[in-house]
């Protein structure tokens, strides 16, 4: 295959000769070589130069440098010569593609391995066979297969049309950990140039040629439909192209706009304001103390599900005393800075070509099928690169949009939704009402914990969804591991009109907040320090020398005069995090110094990555724990745009210092597992610094700086 | 619609624009410069944050109406302008963009900090650098990179 012929392929080349830059990064091209497809995700042309795929969508976790690392380091090739690519969506070609739950790395760590282990063992077999010798005598390295003993060399590009040609083996031998030298080590991502000089393509910079831009005026209500608009009145507003009802659904219910068509986005934003709207099936109107009031409601009565262990009545019928405690935490916007937007394109020829800001093409593509009738082999789908997502863009609203309004004008669509469109919709992560109960015997020894978390559930939006079971991961981020007498985490669904969505940790977000902090309530009522309670009561190792870390590294036990700490800790995808936030009193509130953070998520890849994506989430943790929370008035957002609804800004961003465990532990989620222990952490050293224990987020109650 | 003349990066584009268009939609849609992010259009995230006169400007709520052929305007797309690369190769160098998105104006915000005050404190860098947010989270590197292309400035 022709290089050319290959970047079209991946869905590239094409778009930086639209946008006349240079998408190519680092890009390294050979003059006059042809490019051989080793496997869908390794080419290697006949000069020796690589090209690795990148097939999961890159919203700054870093997965655009961590893939290629993985395959680069079995396939035994320098990973600053490489080309790095990133690949259409295509199930059939690269398996699945979506990005959520913290899960590129750790679940395809052992079949992306193997994939660049299979192109080595080809290589190997390739020189073999030209030297006729057996395979035990090659050896690769650095682009090139050698014969042990000796300074025979032939580079890959030498061999790589035969190794192209040979049958696949059906097993492969992997590399061992200590052999690693790519895996672990630092490495510059090859994404950041383009980042730094403006180039790289995110799904807002998409320009085609007699493209139309859309402006959507979507329900205010989160759901409704449009009944009748002004269509005559605003298709006569200058530049206005078209106009019409979208008529869309979230989990089965209208979730309706008038979008207008413009040949710029300006001109189609500018005409929104002179929509008449008539609404219909408008939910019944929900605030913010109507939402929690509905929680509240069902406190008392038997939760949907539970778990539970140590189950002990001995120890139970020893119980004189308990505390309680009830937790609120608010809807939140994943907010990213890159709004929603989307360009399609159905042509009249019946195919389809998307250029998408996604966490998940694959299921892009199944829409835009359903809409258009056109077979999903007709349909190509670009993945751009992505300003944000936090979970946001693993719902596919905005390329439907795009779809349905390309569809009717046969025209290529790029949807763009201003801020306050991005943030009235949702969906957000859920709102919830957590109870806490412990119990203790007459020596104040813990005989029971107990946490009923009341909440929307994200899987029981869609019809027909079976309310009466509630998944594991709505009690994710409350460690089961502790090995607490009578210990039950029990959940209850709330049916509620507002949308809910997947953000940065999930369920996660709320329950570490929630649950370390009651951990460290029964701490202080035993008279317990915070960190030797947690260490008393897990037995995983790696959990113990985490907090050990965290203790030493935080110097928990000696803090400089009127410093307080708090600790939390997490288990979550796949990861062990844990943090002490240091604060000092600050008239009646608080500073906070510092961020302490141990994560260990097992064997590294990039851990310059693992530092970054460590520092973000603590940024968004503290943002989601004193600034954040989305306010719902009349069935509306309150607070749609920055002014209101606050990010933590650099002058508000603490000392962060992040140290990685080193073991050779499978992989963890690294972009996740950072957030969770954030907002307690900061909750438990205000506490020991004021003595008020926050229970509501976000922390308005204490002046924090 | 009228017509109008933008000096940007030491070029000379006419572009035809209802004059309320905000600068950040003519430079992205009609000039075709894309470096240049839409975050909130209300000057609230300074993702659009671009260089007028060397002096950094929110993008998206400037009338094109308001500017004038002799302002320079410089974008992330310059090639020359002073001490752009230098700020480019310490962001490079201490690896800060995560989703990227928001770098070009936190970049141009730094480049006019640096170019006013080569060897900024910490506190000079939050004052500036206050005006433009990052939903990633880059601060930290943000500030390491403010501080290492303020050290290859003043080598």
């Amino acid at each position: 295959m022709k290089r050319r012929d290959f970047l079209q392929i991946a869905g590239v080349s094409g778009l930086g000769l639209m946008l006349g830059c240079t998408s190519s990064g680092n890009k390294v091209q050979s003059a006059n070589a042809e490019d051989v497809e080793l496997s869908h995700f390794v080419f290697i042309d006949t000069n020796g130069v690589v090209t690795i795929l990148n097939h999961k969508p890159e919203l700054g976790q870093g997965v655009y440098q961590a893939i290629p690392m993985i395959i680069a380091e079995e396939l035994e090739v320098d990973i600053h010569k490489i080309n790095i690519i990133q690949s259409l969506a295509d199930k059939e070609k690269y398996g699945n593609q979506g990005i959520g739950g913290s899960t590129s790395v750790r679940r395809g760590y052992t079949e992306l391995r193997k994939i660049g282990a299979t192109g080595r063992i080809l290589l190997i077999q390739a020189a073999a066979n030209q030297w006729q010798c057996s395979v035990s005598e090659c050896s690769a390295s650095n682009g090139s297969v050698s014969r042990n003993g000796s300074k025979v060399k032939l580079s890959y590009g030498e061999l790589v049309i035969a190794a192209s040609q040979l049958e696949v083996p059906k097993e492969v031998e992997l590399k061992k950990s200590a052999d690693f030298k790519i895996l672990g080590k630092p490495t510059l991502r090859q994404d950041i140039p383009m980042k730094v000089k403006g180039e790289a393509v995110f799904g807002l910079d998409v320009e085609l040629d007699n493209m139309l831009y859309a402006s959507v005026e979507r329900t205010p209500y989160m759901f409704g439909a449009v009944d009748s608009y002004n269509k005559e009145a605003i298709e006569a507003l200058p530049g206005i192209v078209s106009t019409s009802i979208l008529k869309t659904d979230l989990f089965g219910k209208p979730r309706q706009g008038v979008a207008i068509l413009s040949e710029d986005y300006f001109t189609a934003y500018k005409a929104r304001k002179q929509l008449k709207i008539e609404w219909t099936a408008i939910p019944e109107v929900y605030d913010d103390a109507k939402i929690f009031g509905a929680f509240h409601k069902e406190k008392s009565k038997k939760p949907t599900a539970q778990r539970n262990k140590n189950k002990d009545k001995t120890t139970l019928s020893n119980q004189v005393d308990t505390i309680s405690a009830e937790y609120e935490c608010p809807y939140e916007a994943h907010s990213p800075m890159e709004p929603m937007n989307a360009t399609v394109w159905v042509k009249k020829d019946s195919t389809v070509e998307a250029w998408l800001p996604t966490q998940n093409g694959q299921s892009a593509r199944g829409s835009i099928a359903e809409i258009t009738g056109i077979q999903k082999e007709n349909i190509t789908i670009n993945v751009t690169f992505l300003g944000g997502g936090f979970g946001r863009r693993s719902l596919q609203d905005f390329a439907i949009e795009a779809a349905h309004l390309s569809n009717e004008t046969k025209r290529p669509v790029k949807v763009v939704w201003s801020r306050e469109d991005d943030t009235n919709a949702g969906p957000f992560r859920p709102a919830t009402l957590n109870v806490f109960k412990a119990g203790f015997d007459s020596q104040k020894n813990l005989t029971s914990f107990s946490n009923h978390i009341i909440a929307q559930i994200i899987g029981h939006q869609w019809p027909g969804a079976d309310l009466t079971k509630i998944g594991g991961g709505t009690y994710e981020g409350a460690y089961w591991g502790y090995n607490f007498a009578n210990y039950t985490q029990a959940g209850t669904t709330v049916q509620l009109p507002v949308p809910i969505w997947y953000w940065r940790s999930v369920y996660s977000s709320t329950n570490c907040f929630v649950n370390e902090s009651f951990v460290d309530e029964v701490a202080n009522h035993m008279g317990m320090d915070s960190i030797d309670f947690r260490l008393k009561h897990m037995k995983d190792e790696r959990a113990t020398t985490l907090i050990n870390t965290i203790r030493k590294q935080s110097n928990w036990d000696n803090p400089a005069p009127r410093e307080f700490k708090g600790v939390a800790f997490a288990h979550v995808f796949g990861s062990y995090s844990a943090q002490v936030v240091t604060v000092e009193k600050s008239g009646a509130g608080v500073r906070i110094k510092k961020v302490d953070a141990v994560i260990d998520c097992g064997q590294t890849i990039n851990p310059d990555t693992i530092e970054a994506q460590i520092e973000g989430s603590i940024i968004m943790g503290l943002t989601a724990a004193y600034k954040g929370g989305i306010s719902i008035q009349g069935g509306k957002v309150a607070n749609s745009n920055f002014d209101k609804y606050e990010l933590l800004r650099i002058n508000e961003t603490p000392e962060i210092e992040v140290q990685i465990m080193k073991n050779d532990h499978a992989p963890g989620g690294i972009g996740e597992p950072g957030f969770p222990p954030t907002p307690p952490a900061l909750g438990n050293a205000i506490f020991k610094a004021t003595g008020l224990r926050i229970r509501k987020l976000p922390m308005t109650e204490v002046s924090i700086t | 619609m009228a017509t109008y003349k933008l000096n940007i990066n030491k070029k000379m584009y006419e572009v035809e624009a209802e004059p309320d268009t905000p600068l950040l939609w003519v430079i992205r849609d009609k000039v075709g410069l894309k470096g240049t992010k839409f975050g909130c259009g209300a000057a609230h995230c300074g993702v659009c944050t671009i260089l007028f006169n060397g002096f950094p400007i929110k993008s998206c709520t400037l009338a094109v109406a308001a500017v004038t052929p002799e302002i320079e305007i410089t974008t992330i797309e310059s090639t020359d302008f002073k001490n752009l690369k230098v700020v480019q190769d310490a962001w490079t160098k201490v690896q800060a963009p995560q989703c990227g998105y928001c770098q070009s104006g936190q970049i141009l915000t730094a480049v006019s900090l640096l170019n006013q005050n080569p060897t900024p404190s910490d506190a000079d860098i939050n004052t500036a650098m206050t005006a433009v947010l990052c939903r990633c989270g880059t601060y930290p590197r943000i500030k390491k990179a403010i501080k290492t292309a303020s050290q290859e400035l003043n080598a």
